[in-house]
């Protein structure tokens, strides 16, 4: 998982290396590449502020500390902190479960908790509200027993809630396995010969070591919760991201649209600087796990447990897959909707191939620069270059439109554009994939190709490169998935009748649909399971870290 | 045993087996500990000291077999006691510190809900001599201060027994001494029983009042460290112990014959194996007196004594060490002699 602390720490490097390194003049190029390519990447935010401030100081603060943008950010902020609170004890409930217990079927219960990750917000809430909602198949289900109405708890706050905690806890979950499985067993014994119990020890011993492990999927929720469009649209709960689209779409001054848009990005780099400072406060975790720690027997509990985690799966993954099947059997019987599922999937990946080729090609100097080197402005350069992970699509696109209004109009809402907002948003994951396999390479390889003579460039072709692959196709597969499941900026930037999977899924849900949406949906679906599980799911779940 | 006064031993273990994997597993082992004073539990990797002392700690389940700490059966007859109402202390290999609290807080740690804890806590930090670390986090000690944290930690609570696992392992070797000779003053001062596992055998022959040998699973031999070096009471315990040398020999009526000729031993009849360590032999000129002729091949020195390898007529090669000022050329015929009463006889029968 990309965050921007890990980000600024670089490996050590000797001073010798890396003063020969620095005086070659291909590091300067990619060095000079390096930083457009931050430049570029943060040019869209500072045409936001600016759009912002042309309304003037009273035009801009009558926006941003109006009543309605204070409701705003406390619906905004309820929901980040209601889905952080409830996300983070399941995710740790399970985790601790999955790797501490002798559940049956430990490793199958892991990989199913993690599989929520492969749905967009937008289908999980269009399945949740379909099964929930009022009307809905468990009331219908329940009317036969008598069961006439259910309390309308899947619109609104609950129903944002729900749906968020219930697709983003796998963000908490993966890196609490991860970091239980490299916790070192004996603190636990050590608190248990000191005379405190089994639960004493995981609240006191336990938990405090997995903070570290912990908080970086807590950022992930939040900066998630900030930024989705899709999920709050469909169980209309009122945030920043559908209040700025609301704006947009709406009224013909888009000032308001560019201001609230600045108090969200503001929003959410608090968020991030709360993260950092709170890491630094951390003490690391004893990792090194001596001794694998011994499963403990659930006993009687093992029933109930299994049913926990079962049922967890069915609300979050089976029924909504069961969901889809339905609804796409009923409307494969309209050719138009197959013909439609088709077209929007090859315009889909018309636009995720190129982004993840291009996210990766840019990553390269920067993590290049920032891995080798690891001098400030390197650091500096790399930092900036995360500005994507703190920029909610729906602003992104905003921002975009700006630019290209003001400096470029010819490519306003054309395909180049579409693809630069999706590189600017994904290209953190790009950057993260790169630099942790620049940073396991050992630079030896590439002094011992310089030692035989090479040039800068063919070392980096023939030795650093192949050695790197492996790296690079994750990063770029990670891309290549997120954008494929990418809605508000490619609703805002994408050329008139230009649809992608999202796009059909979104008019179909805002229309109602839903026959029309499942195709797409199972097409979205099908393509993130591979890249899901391969690139997040198996890596965080391996048993031994190393 | 059932005596109305007397105390209860602080530990008895009777016919304990513990299953754990294909090594490590602890096989019908009896061990009863007294009173006060350190004992050591000492063998190879995987003999299942470790199992054994985890086993006493609570944190291996046994098989079959009973452990019981001051009179109260913590484990076996179907009782069992979990580890944190056992009040056994615990010293891990490398420390085990809570890295999220100060030296303070892990000493502490035991202590919550104690009305005089911080007293305790300072107490125990100052007889452990490390008081002026308090307010340190684990990360900012060196491994030496880290132990020295662990043993007051687990003292904290006033336990019955202490077992130490391997506590000094992960020092280096100018360290390891050094925190050892404090650790075992902390250890005497406090009064209290302690069981400490190693591998090393020259640690638990200097660091123990008692010494007990386990390979496979098994104790082979408790005694004092003495008793341990100089009159092993098998083979195999006469092998870890120490360095020696083994050869074969015949015993006949109460008297052993070998190359290094006859002597008297308490053997029985028939092949056996004659056991010299290396400071058993003395090696003198071919010219002074009688000995088995060898010639010197090699010689190490180690400072105040040194290390001879000789080769005898017959071919085997055995190492005499001797003082450093006394020695002869390498390369010279010597004569090998045995020291009075020093070497044992094993029947190899046996």
């Amino acid at each position: 998982m990309p965050t921007a602390a890990s980000a600024t720490q670089g490996r050590p490097r000797t001073s010798v290396a890396r003063g020969r390194v620095s005086r070659s003049p291909s590091l300067v190029f990619v060095a000079i590449l390096a930083v457009l390519t931050a430049a570029a990447v943060n040019l869209p935010l500072v045409y936001l502020f600016l759009r912002a401030a042309q309304q003037g100081v009273s035009g801009y603060a009558s926006v941003v500390f109006s009543t309605s943008t204070a409701r705003l950010t406390v619906r905004t902020l309820g929901l980040v902190f209601g889905v952080v609170a409830t996300a983070t004890p399941l995710a740790v409930t399970l985790a601790w479960v999955v790797t501490r217990t002798d559940l049956p079927g430990r490793r199958f219960w892991a990989a199913t908790a993690a599989l929520p990750l492969v749905f967009p917000s937008y289908v999980a809430a269009l399945t949740f509200v379909a099964s929930f909602g009022p009307r809905g198949y468990l009331q219908r289900l329940l009317e036969d027993f008598g069961i006439e109405r259910l309390p309308d708890f899947a619109y609104g706050f609950s129903g944002a809630l729900l749906v968020l905690t219930l697709y983003t806890y796998p963000y908490i979950f993966l890196l609490t396995v991860a970091g239980l499985r490299s916790l070192d067993a004996t603190t636990e014994e050590a608190s248990r010969s000191l005379g405190c119990g089994r639960w004493r020890t995981f609240f006191s011993a336990v938990l405090p070591q997995l903070l570290p492990a912990m908080a970086p999927g807590a950022l992930l929720v939040t900066l998630y919760t900030l930024a989705d469009f899709g999920a709050v649209s469909i169980v209309r709960y009122n945030t920043f991201t559908m209040a700025i689209y609301n704006a947009y779409q709406a009224l013909f001054d888009r000032s308001i649209a560019a201001s609230l848009a600045t108090v969200l990005v503001v929003l959410t780099a608090s968020f991030i600087v709360l993260e950092i400072w709170f890491l630094s406060h951390l003490r690391p975790a004893r990792l090194g796990a001596s001794r694998p720690a011994r499963a403990i027997p659930l006993g009687k509990w093992r029933g109930p447990v299994m049913a926990g985690v079962a049922g967890l799966s069915l609300i979050n993954v089976w029924v909504p897959v069961a969901v889809l099947l339905s609804w796409s059997v009923r409307g494969l019987g309209r050719g138009s909707s197959v013909a439609e599922a088709g077209w929007s999937a090859l315009n889909s990946l018309g636009v995720a191939l190129p982004t993840a080729v291009l996210a990766v090609a840019l990553s390269l100097p920067i993590a290049v620069w920032a891995v080798r080197v690891a001098s400030i402005p390197a650091r500096v350069t790399q930092a900036l270059s995360f500005a994507g992970y703190a920029l909610p699509g729906l602003v992104v696109g905003l921002a975009l439109v700006f630019v290209t209004l003001r400096l470029i109009p010819v490519l306003y809402q054309s395909l180049t554009i579409l693809t630069a907002a999706y590189v600017i948003r994904f290209l953190p994951e790009a950057i993260s994939a790169s630099r942790s396999s620049l940073a396991t390479l050992a630079p030896t390889f590439e002094e011992a190709a310089k030692a035989l003579g090479g040039s800068p460039w063919r070392v980096f072709r023939t030795v650093t490169l192949p050695l790197i692959k492996p790296g690079l196709l994750a990063g770029s597969g990670l891309v290549f998935l997120t954008t494929m499941k990418e809605l508000p900026a490619t609703l805002i930037l994408r050329p008139t009748g230009f649809d992608t999977l999202a796009t059909v899924i979104w008019s179909a849900a805002s229309e109602g649909i839903y026959s029309r949406a499942a195709l797409p949906a199972i097409c979205l679906l099908a393509v993130s399971f591979f890249p899901v599980y391969l690139l997040i799911i198996r890596p965080s779940l391996r048993e031994s870290p190393s | 045993m059932t005596g109305g006064t007397v105390a209860p031993p602080i530990l008895e273990i009777e016919g304990l087996e513990v299953s754990y994997g294909r090594v490590g597993a602890v096989r019908q082992v009896d061990l009863t500990i007294d009173g006060p004073g350190i004992t050591a539990l000492v063998g190879p990797s995987g003999c299942g000291k470790t199992t054994l002392l985890r086993a006493i700690a609570g944190f291996e389940v046994p098989a079959s077999g009973s452990v019981r700490i001051a009179g109260v059966t913590v484990a076996g007859n179907g009782s069992w006691v979990p580890p944190e109402s056992r009040r056994v202390g615990m010293v891990f290999q490398d420390g085990a510190l809570f890295p999220h609290l100060t030296v303070r807080d892990n000493v502490g740690y035991g202590l919550r809900g104690i009305p005089d804890a911080a007293e305790r806590v300072s107490d125990v930090l100052s007889r452990v001599g490390i008081a002026n670390l308090a307010g340190r986090y684990p990360d900012q000690l060196s491994g030496g201060q880290q132990q020295r944290v662990a043993l007051a930690r687990a003292l904290g609570p006033a336990p019955r027994l202490v077992l130490l696992d391997e506590p000094f392992v992960s020092l280096d070797a100018t360290l390891r001494g050094r925190v050892r000779d404090q650790a075992r003053q902390i250890l005497e001062a406090s009064a209290v029983c302690a069981v400490l596992v190693t591998h090393d055998q020259e640690e638990a022959l200097s660091f123990a009042d008692r010494v007990a040998v386990m390979t496979g699973g098994k104790i082979m031999q408790i005694g004092s460290p003495e008793e341990i070096y100089h009159r092993p009471v098998s083979v195999e315990v006469a092998r870890f112990i120490g360095d020696g040398h083994l050869m074969p020999c015949t015993v006949t009526s109460g008297r052993f014959s070998s190359e290094f000729g006859e002597a008297t031993c308490q053997a029985t009849d028939g092949p056996g194996l004659l056991f010299v360590r290396p400071e058993d032999l003395s090696v003198v000129r071919w010219s002074q007196g009688r000995g088995v002729p060898g010639t010197v091949v090699e010689r190490r020195f180690f400072g105040h004594d040194v290390l001879d390898s000789v080769v005898l007529a017959s071919g085997l090669r055995v190492e005499v060490r001797s003082l450093s000022s006394a020695t002869v050329p390498v390369g010279s015929p010597v004569r090998l002699t045995l020291k009075e009463r020093t070497y044992r006889v094993f029947s190899s029968s046996g």
